[in-house]
């Protein structure tokens, strides 16, 4: 098999190998979008430092097609509260934890859909803390009774759409609260609508 | 010339055969490509990668109440088994969707629909979450039944490859014949932040 010449006899074909191998993992791996890269929070769509506002344009698909949200977003501070709203009424932490609220300041045009969001904190081990009740998880980034547009269901439906006297103000500010266990430092709030996109906001 | 080209013919026969051996007689395609198994005993923490879990608790019961007071007792078909259970989330929120119990025969228990138990629980970071399955099983494969959970379906192949904990109940045949004859009733619990303490109840017969 190695008599001299087999070599030059397959220079040619040899080349071809490394790309037939390449081909045959991209053809196999098919499912690592799906299943692993759109399931995580891996594309970081903007950052900003501590205090400063970052402006974010966020693709993503509604029922009618391909379109974008615009908002600008700044984390104003985070601060520590003595109660948490639990799904039926606000009451203490658990024993061992602490209630972190963080408090975000947004603009965005009218039209923006920005509802149906989710917020979490990050600690220092890239730990992530998210809201721990079911029902009020929708709509963190967006004030009650002034969320503005809800996103198109169905073809038909007009985007940017606001039922009445739900219309959102030019600027507001959220507040989000969360359980962290003691002595965890939180480093980072993120935002995100779909995965796996998101917009980090560095606390310090 | 000859004996070359019969070589590689051979060759590639024999690639072909291989091919033919790993597509066929193989299990490649990850439907039975098996979880990790994090196995534990009752009171001791499974750590998997996403979560530490641990079987607080495992009791038997006749009948259960549901959490609407008016609502009737629910008697089990077999025994009830609840099983109650503490997840910690150790990188991010997790869904266990799905708690079962094994008997020795490898049968598969999923728990009660009917039961007003948990039937996944919600892990938080650094959070413990108290739970209670509570499954019906017949009362003759109590010994030695054994608690899985784990954050992929159990049916598909999504737990391929992913940490499962399995954990010994520790239910030994002498308590399994004991348990098998028990008349307790308990109060339904599904999952909280707060420890939960199962209440045993007395039932009252309504009508007539």
């Amino acid at each position: 098999m190695t008599r001299p010449g087999w070599w030059r006899e397959n220079r040619f074909w040899l080349p071809a190998v490394p790309l037939a191998l390449a081909a045959l993992l991209a053809a196999t791996s098919y499912n690592v979008r799906d299943h692993w890269y759109d399931e995580g929070l891996r594309h970081e769509l903007a950052t900003a430092s501590p205090g400063e506002s970052v402006r974010v344009t966020d693709d993503y698909e509604d029922a009618l097609g391909e379109t974008k949200r615009r908002f600008s977003v700044r984390l104003e501070r985070l601060q520590e509260a003595d109660t948490y709203p639990y799904d039926l009424e606000d009451g203490p932490p658990p024993e061992g934890t602490r209630v972190v609220k963080a408090v975000l300041a947004w603009s965005a045009d009218p039209d923006q859909v920005l509802q149906g969001c989710t917020v979490a904190l990050v600690d220092g081990q890239g730990r992530r803390y998210e809201r721990v009740d079911s029902f009020s998880q929708g709509n963190m980034c967006v004030r009650y009774g002034h969320e503005g547009p809800d996103a198109p269901a169905a073809e038909g439906d007009v985007r940017g759409t606001v039922e009445e006297g739900a219309e959102r103000p030019p600027t507001w500010t959220t507040r989000s609260s969360f359980l962290v266990p003691d002595g965890v430092r939180i480093t980072q709030v993120l935002v995100w609508w779909e995965r796996p996109d998101y917009v980090a906001l560095s606390v310090s | 010339m000859r004996a070359p080209r019969a070589a590689s013919t051979l060759a590639i026969v024999a690639a072909l055969a291989v091919g033919h051996a790993v597509t066929n007689r193989l299990n490649v395609t990850g439907l039975e490509s098996p979880a990790f198994v994090r196995s534990a005993d009752l009171a001791q923490v499974a750590h998997l990668s996403y979560a530490d879990v641990e079987v607080t608790d495992v009791r038997p019961a006749q009948y259960l109440a549901p959490p609407v007071s008016d609502d009737l007792a629910v008697k089990a078909g077999g025994v009830w088994l609840l099983v109650s259970l503490t997840a910690t989330a150790t990188r991010e929120p997790t869904l266990l969707v799905d708690g079962r119990l094994v008997d020795e025969e490898g049968r598969v228990y999923r728990s009660s629909t009917r039961s007003g138990c948990a039937f996944v629980t919600h892990t938080y970071t650094g959070l413990p979450n108290h739970s209670v399955f509570c499954f019906d099983v017949p009362t003759d494969v109590l010994a030695g039944l054994h608690f899985v959970i784990a954050r992929g379906d159990l049916d598909n192949a999504r737990l391929a490859g992913d940490d499962l904990a399995e954990v010994d109940l520790g239910i030994s045949r002498s308590e399994a014949a004991s348990w098998a004859r028990t008349t307790k009733a308990y109060n339904a619990e599904s999952e909280d932040l707060a420890p939960i303490e199962l209440q045993e109840i007395t039932l009252n017969q309504v009508g007539s």
